[in-house]
């Protein structure tokens, strides 16, 4: 192609007039970054798999409402964090963590025998405050600007700011109690 | 232990120094690059060694490499196709002739008049269902015959999502009243039932 690589807004104004391998180069491109967001979110690769899955087909839903205001990435990732926070959880949700030393189910010896310390901090993550840990998500494993976040998440950048470093709070602390 | 379970927000260390500056500094990246201050003090130094080796398994979780499933474009793509893509036509039949609308235009126009309601931010997913239809198979034609002179009715279920803050009791008697209307008008069908499923409520800019 003469063109080279086409921008992800070339290939959005293609998709837009029907032209599926437009679409198709999209999902290519976005397919880690979407299925990694989920899979941080979500602490089960299958939930994340079925989400990733739903963002895109969604997003091509929506695409004509999509307008040039925000990069393509960016209403993506809206798509797929507000995907993240709807999704009813199935019976193949992982074995919700123990969230206090006052919860009955509290089992730190188990916790640890069964565990390694990613799939800990996976965990861990996985159980904070939904809508505080998409910004720290968003942050930590995709390195969005806060900017960016503010944008994806519709709040102000003090306020993403702010939830991150609740999430790194509540995030260390359950690292302490598990270590 | 320097995080200790009774921690609150502000806490300090004997030097004055707060414990969650700190944990953005390692968070952030930036435990090595430390102050002057922190070069000499011994309760900041435990307490920032402490904490980078709590963020330890969190950095190397972010630095994981992690692959999409193979299956995931041909999946998307798959149902991407699919979309509103139905094997079952709507059969008009006049005394002079049937007209045939796919079901997938009804569906679409269902979609496109829902989507153009305000306070609709997408419209995800529509089916389609038909008031039963007799038909005689013919053995010389891939066509069925319509035996059932009877007008056809619909009932169309639509999947959306609307922003954040409008009313879906009024949003949905809207799309109720323009999906029946302009499917009637465009294809002479009798609509029975619009069925909305709002399925997410979106904060539009």
């Amino acid at each position: 192609m003469a063109s080279g690589w086409p921008s992800d807004a070339q290939l959005v104004s293609r998709a837009k007039t029907g032209r599926l391998d437009a679409f198709e180069e999209l999902v290519r491109r976005h397919r880690t970054g979407v299925y990694r967001v989920a899979l941080r979110m979500l602490g089960s690769p299958d939930d994340a798999e079925d989400v990733a899955q739903d963002a895109f087909v969604r997003a091509w839903q929506a695409l004509p409402r999509f307008r040039a205001d925000s990069s393509f990435s960016t209403w993506l990732h809206r798509i797929v964090v507000n995907r993240c926070l709807n999704i009813r959880r199935d019976s193949r949700q992982t074995e919700p963590l123990p969230q206090s030393k006052e919860d009955p189910s509290y089992q730190p010896e188990r916790v640890v025998e069964a565990r390694n310390q990613l799939a800990a901090a996976a965990r861990a993550i996985a159980s904070l405050d939904p809508a505080h840990r998409a910004a720290f998500v968003l942050r930590e494993f995709e390195g969005f600007s806060y900017g960016e976040i503010a944008a994806i998440l519709h709040v102000t950048v003090p306020a993403v700011k702010g939830r991150i470093h609740r999430t790194r709070l509540e995030l260390v602390e359950l690292m302490r109690e598990w270590s | 232990m320097v995080l200790n379970g009774d921690r609150r927000v502000g806490d300090r260390l004997p030097c004055g120094t707060d414990l969650e500056h700190l944990l953005d500094q390692v968070a952030d990246g930036h435990s090595a690059e430390r102050s002057t201050h922190q070069v000499t003090c011994a309760y900041c130094q435990s307490a920032l060694d402490e904490i980078e080796r709590l963020w330890e398994p969190v950095r190397r979780l972010a630095g994981e490499r992690v692959v999409a499933p193979p299956g995931l474009v041909a999946s998307v793509m798959q149902r991407v196709r699919e979309f509103a893509v139905s094997w079952h036509d709507v059969l008009i039949r006049t005394g002079r002739g049937t007209t045939r609308i796919a079901n997938s235009v009804v569906a679409k126009i269902s979609g496109l008049v829902a989507g153009q309601v305000p306070g609709v931010w997408a419209v995800f997913g529509w089916a389609v269902r038909m008031s039963p239809l007799k038909t005689v198979e013919s053995s010389e034609s891939t066509t069925p015959d319509v035996a059932d002179p009877a007008p056809q009715k619909v009932a169309v279920d639509l999947e959306l999502a609307t922003t954040y803050g409008v009313s879906m009791d009024e949003v949905a008697a809207a799309i109720r009243r323009n999906v029946a209307h302009q499917l009637h008008a465009m294809t002479g069908l009798e609509v029975t039932e619009v069925n909305v499923i709002v399925e997410e409520v979106i904060l539009e800019e």
